[in-house]
């Protein structure tokens, strides 16, 4: 079963038949989430970096910005039994429009935020697909943790 | 590539009903009344049946079901209808898969619908009134990928290998591989189909840079919607984020990096509903 996870939001689940799927990300980026030894895992796909923007919107939607989202990430796989430090994490997206040269950034921004956030729970990322101008679809496995990255035009590759 | 040959290809596009133009043109024009819009709508019966499904889909959430067109403008607005009305004429021909954007049967057409949406956005929030010209470029922007998707497809590999290796957007590696890139075709079919000489302007230049575009507010809307949807994800065919960004087009409307992401922020919310509108393209 594929549960797929739309823009500004997050699945967490401890169903090994499922595969969590966030589509066509953008300057959004997927993070993936997987402990081996609880079977729990999660995706969140959030669209900005900082929830300083509209805290308003980010108490309705707090996987909407990278802080937010993956404190709520974290929180909810931590309640299922998961534990950060044992915890394989994926980042995927980040990508840019030509030429921005630092400004509206939010590819570059995305994912200084996220390896920010994710340091933080002393969690190891241990995979990047990130930057570049083509879009990316993320799938992980909730069996194994095994997680896919599909660049547009291209075929799902495991990492 | 000799280019004639694509711009024959604009022949096998289905032509868009006259009618598009004459709502365009009612709703621009501050003499013209309901009666005008009423009468333009009505003759047309598969119209207002489209036009009332897409009232009573769960997008917007009316309370009580709507019969008739008037109605529709009593409790949407006559803005909003006449929108539903601009989407319901423009998307026949963004139906099919686009093998060459390596985008599905449909994806086009969401895409389009989404920027429309959120140029919209952006034109109300700067005060426009050209809103509906502003939508319908936006929704009829990428016309020309259609015609070109075919051929893009089969020149892909070079088409991708120079925007790689280069610092080349997909746009002028088109025109440099096939002698005629999507806007251009674009703004051909628009002036085919007798668009205002301003939309065809808008579609022609709607990735900005080359020399001599004359980059109006309205511009202004449709290409700032385009890059902020493209960079939310929503296009993802092959073509991806490899367009120019114009930081004095942001500047020109007079929003800052914080305006736009709180664009964004807003319209990630009304994105998920899209698929709510019940649109059949």
């Amino acid at each position: 079963m594929h549960i797929v996870v739309g823009i500004s939001d997050l699945k967490v689940a401890r169903d090994p038949s499922a595969f969590l799927v966030a589509y066509s990300l953008g300057a959004g980026m997927g993070v993936g989430i997987f402990d081996p030894e609880a079977g729990v895992g999660g995706l969140l796909y959030f669209m900005l970096p900082d929830s300083g923007l509209d805290p308003q919107r980010a108490g309705k939607n707090p996987c909407m910005f990278a802080d937010t989202g993956i404190s709520t990430l974290m929180k909810q796989v931590t309640e299922a039994g998961g534990e950060p430090e044992r915890m394989r994490v994926v980042i995927a997206g980040g990508a840019h429009v030509m030429g921005q040269r630092g400004f509206l950034d939010i590819g570059e921004r995305n994912l200084l935020a996220c390896r920010e956030a994710i340091a933080s729970y002393g969690s190891r990322i241990s995979h990047e697909a990130v930057g570049g101008r083509k879009n990316r679809t993320v799938k992980l496995a909730l069996e194994d943790g095994r997680v896919w990255i599909k660049t547009a035009g291209g075929d799902f590759e495991e990492i | 590539m000799n280019p004639d040959i694509i711009i024959k290809n604009l022949d096998n596009l289905k032509p868009v009903p006259h009618v598009l133009d004459r709502l365009i043109r009612i709703a621009e024009d501050p003499d013209s009344s309901m009666a005008d819009l009423g009468q333009v709508i009505e003759h047309d019966p598969a119209l207002t049946a489209n036009i009332l499904k897409v009232c009573n889909s769960s997008f917007f959430g009316l309370s009580k079901r709507v019969e008739s067109v008037r109605q529709a403008v009593n409790l949407l607005g006559i803005d909003q209808v006449i929108d539903i009305a601009l989407l319901q004429l423009s998307g026949e021909n963004f139906r099919g898969e686009q093998k060459g954007y390596n985008l599905q049967r449909g994806e086009l057409w969401r895409y389009s619908v989404s920027s429309a949406l959120m140029a919209r956005l952006i034109a109300e929030r700067k005060g426009m009134e050209k809103t509906h010209l502003v939508f319908t470029s936006s929704l009829l922007k990428d016309i020309g990928k259609v015609v070109l998707s075919v051929f893009v497809k089969d020149s892909l590999d070079r088409i991708e290998a120079m925007v790689s290796r280069d610092d080349v957007s997909f746009l002028e590696a088109e025109k440099a591989v096939l002698g005629i890139d999507h806007a251009e075709l674009g703004a051909l079919v628009a002036e085919k189909w007798r668009f205002s000489d301003e939309m065809v302007e808008i579609i022609r230049n709607h990735h900005p840079g080359k020399a001599g575009a004359r980059v109006t507010r309205e511009l202004s809307a449709v290409y700032l919607a385009d890059i902020l949807c493209m960079m939310m994800g929503l296009g993802g065919g092959t073509d991806g984020l490899a367009y120019w960004f114009h930081r004095e087009i942001a500047d020109s409307l007079g929003f800052s990096e914080q305006d736009l992401e709180a664009i964004m922020a807003a319209f990630s919310d009304e994105v998920r509903r899209i698929g709510d509108l019940g649109l059949t393209a």
